[in-house]
């Protein structure tokens, strides 16, 4: 007796026959207004499949608001953060990172969601994730030309930063680990507009022992 | 520190496209699969999210979509059509790859079914497990699903009478007395090319059907 359903696990598609539907950014951004998917951006499309982000833990979720903190407080000069909201890197793939540094202001991204040629950085969170899944995920940044992707280790309290992509390579061609105590470069169109504190950004990490 | 992740040569530089074939879906970090409801999945097909050839059914809160059907399955089809819609007795109506609502969270495609009373009473709602007096599905590629998670999720769901056209071995299973409670069907039969099935609704027996009337071969 089958039980394929039953044996996939939690995180996998799985399907009583045939193959999973696979649904384009359109798709999705329809399914999204017209509220057949939940607002507020815990759903989010890879490879055509629609995913649901878990809730955050407690430290995601303040670090993450910290981080937010530190962006909005900077001169982006012409870019801003969009925190935790799609955009659209290829025809079937819509991630919602973290943030995402976006050109522009966002009045400009009324009638259309950002895809990879508005955006400057993604940041997103590292904590549980998968190193596979990662990867990937970093691949496809790299591949669409996104200039700079930082991972933020919880767990290392580090953060991974990535940059120049090699498109038809799929991979960041340059990657640099800065821990608390050091500043990471904000760059963007070429420029340095802002120096990040590492502590700053992971300052309620280090003050929450146990979390 | 290296720049290069062994993982990176295994995707593509391209981004992908929705049409290519589906192997091993990759899943996106730290997230899960969405579960849609049967409501989510039918307002999506009111909504034109999928194209209008699009097979597509609901399992376990996932959209999938039927692969491309066999020649015996297509041939199988005509023959069952045809020996059956003659022998559908007044207040039945025979629906063909409808999608039916069997739990909150699945909506197949069965390949038959046979609904109570006339198609025009479901303008306007989709039938549910108390409308349906059998389902049909023809099996060759699907046949363990369809003996099997399918089995157990139409017998939850108390449909009365489930046949399996299995094209592999030339034979047709009757299910029949669905145990809701423990996802199983009491009654088991399977009939080959020589027998006859019994077509029963509502407990009552409306005709015998030859089983070569369904199954491929002269």
């Amino acid at each position: 007796m089958s039980t394929s359903v039953e044996q996939s696990p939690d995180r996998a598609f799985s399907c009583v026959e045939g193959s999973p539907y696979r649904f384009s950014t359109d798709d999705f951004y329809r399914m999204v207004d017209l509220g057949i998917l939940p607002k507020g951006n815990r759903a989010s499309l890879w490879d055509g499949l629609v995913y649901e982000k878990p809730p955050k833990s407690t430290a995601h979720a303040a670090v993450g608001s910290a981080l937010l903190m530190t962006f909005l407080r900077a001169d982006l000069q012409g870019w801003f953060p969009s925190f935790d909201n799609s955009i659209t890197i290829g025809p079937d793939r819509s991630p919602a990172p973290e943030i995402a540094v976006i050109r522009g202001v966002p009045r400009d991204y009324l009638e259309r969601r950002p895809d990879a040629a508005d955006a400057g950085l993604l940041v997103e969170m590292n904590d549980e994730i998968i190193k596979n899944d990662i990867a990937r995920k970093r691949a496809a940044y790299a591949s669409v030309g996104i200039p700079a992707y930082w991972a933020l280790d919880l767990d290392r309290s580090a953060i991974d930063v990535y940059t120049d992509p090699i498109p038809s390579e799929g991979r960041y061609a340059s990657v640099a680990t800065f821990a608390p105590g050091e500043s990471i470069p904000l760059i963007l169109d070429g420029r340095t507009v802002a120096r990040f504190s590492v502590a700053e950004s992971l300052v309620l990490r280090q003050h929450s022992p146990g979390n | 520190m290296s720049t290069v992740d062994p993982t990176l040569l295994e995707t593509p530089g391209a981004v992908s496209r929705p049409d290519r074939p589906s192997v091993e879906p990759v899943s996106s970090p730290n997230d899960r699969p969405y579960r849609f409801t049967a409501d989510d999945f039918y307002r999506m097909i009111d909504r034109d999210i999928f194209p209008d050839e699009a097979r597509v059914g609901l399992w376990e809160g996932q959209v999938y979509e039927e692969m491309g059907k066999k020649q015996a399955h297509s041939l199988s089809w005509s023959k069952l059509n045809a020996a059956l819609l003659p022998r559908v007795p007044p207040g039945w109506c025979l629906w063909a790859e409808c999608s039916i609502t069997i739990s909150p969270d699945k909506a197949p495609l069965p390949d038959m079914v046979i609904l109570r009373g006339v198609a025009d009473d479901y303008d306007g709602r989709r039938p549910v497990a108390g409308d349906i007096g059998l389902v049909i599905e023809l099996a060759d590629s699907s046949l363990k699903i369809d003996t099997g998670a399918k089995l157990v999720a139409y017998a939850r769901a108390g449909i009365a009478v489930y046949w399996v056209l299995n094209l592999k071995d030339n034979v047709v299973h009757v299910y029949a007395d669905p145990v809701p409670a423990e996802g199983r069907y009491a009654s088991t039969t399977t009939i080959g090319r020589d027998g006859s099935i019994p077509f029963v609704l509502d407990g009552v027996q409306v005709a015998l059907i030859p089983a070569s009337a369904l199954l491929p071969g002269r």
